[in-house]
């Protein structure tokens, strides 16, 4: 039987935002310890530059962390009781560096069903894009909720 | 940190694997970084056992964060151009997890060097935390 999912449609093309976040030394070094990185360039500015970049350079995925930042609305999906998070995406269009400032547009990308061994899953995408205080994309981030009865 | 070069690399190459934990104290402290102040589901077992996740867990963003870290073999995680992970299971604290990759495809692509690579984080036996794929991009020793 085909499932018939209702959800509220009308947050397709919504952009909903969220900063400016204001990307520090600080912040770089603990995200690098946090996940025992020992790469010189996200807590050694002098290696950093050595290697050409201008300042410390935050790793790629950090900008992840603002994501939960963005208030994002309850599409009101009618399946599935436990929600979990299923996957993600990022693609890097610039290199981070400390004292870049990224604001977070994010948007509803699509919603759909997949069946597998386990039975019946809800995806819900929400992609973001972050931009410099330069107006210059530096990431986009796609997130994954999957749903389950 | 040692400079690799595109030409380091070839179709079928393994990298790692690279074997880490991610202990309580890092969780915290990443989730403290993060902006989800502790206790929560993933630092916390009365809160994860609340919320159905049973032992408290590895946040997604943080596994993908691990993941990233196998190409600091590879002249560093601030190469990558693009990462994409899949969760396919809880990725527990204080346990060995064996980050690997194979590369599937290498090409130049508008002055760019890049290697695509299949990416897997397991218990180092068969159960698989994070599957995924990365793109990289590496200077070339052509251009030197």
């Amino acid at each position: 039987m085909e499932l018939k999912l209702e959800y509220d449609k009308s947050l397709y093309g919504k952009e909903h935002v969220a900063g400016p976040f204001t990307v520090t030394e600080e912040m770089i070094r603990a995200f690098a310890k946090a996940t025992g990185d020992l790469n010189p360039v996200y807590t050694d500015e002098a290696q950093s530059k050595a290697l050409g970049y201008e300042k410390l350079v935050a790793p790629p995925t950090m900008c992840t962390m603002f994501v939960r930042q963005v208030k994002l609305p309850d599409i009101k999906l009618n399946f599935g009781k436990n929600r979990f998070h299923a996957g993600q995406r990022v693609s890097v269009r610039k290199i981070i560096e400390a004292g870049d400032e990224l604001t977070a547009s994010s948007h509803l990308k699509e919603v759909y069903p997949k069946t597998g061994r386990s039975g019946t899953m809800v995806f819900i995408v929400w992609e973001t894009t972050f931009t410099n205080q330069n107006g210059d994309v530096v990431a986009d981030v796609q997130e994954s909720f999957a749903t389950r009865e | 940190m040692t400079i690799k070069y595109y030409e380091d690399y070839d179709l079928g190459d393994e990298l790692g694997p690279l074997v880490i934990q991610a202990s309580d104290d890092q969780v915290v402290e990443f989730c403290e970084t993060w902006g989800n102040k502790p206790p929560n589901r993933f630092t916390s077992k009365e809160i994860a056992t609340e919320t159905g996740v049973g032992e408290p867990i590895v946040p997604g963003i943080m596994s993908m964060a691990l993941v990233a870290e196998l190409f600091n073999e590879c002249g560093g995680s601030q190469n990558v151009m693009d990462i994409d992970v899949v969760f396919r299971a809880s990725v527990p604290h204080n346990s060995p997890l064996y980050i690997s990759g194979t590369i599937t495809d290498t090409r130049e692509e508008e002055g760019k060097y890049l290697l695509e690579c299949d990416l897997l984080m397991t218990d180092g036996e068969s159960k698989r935390y994070v599957i995924g794929t990365a793109l990289i991009s590496l200077p070339s020793n052509s251009n030197i």
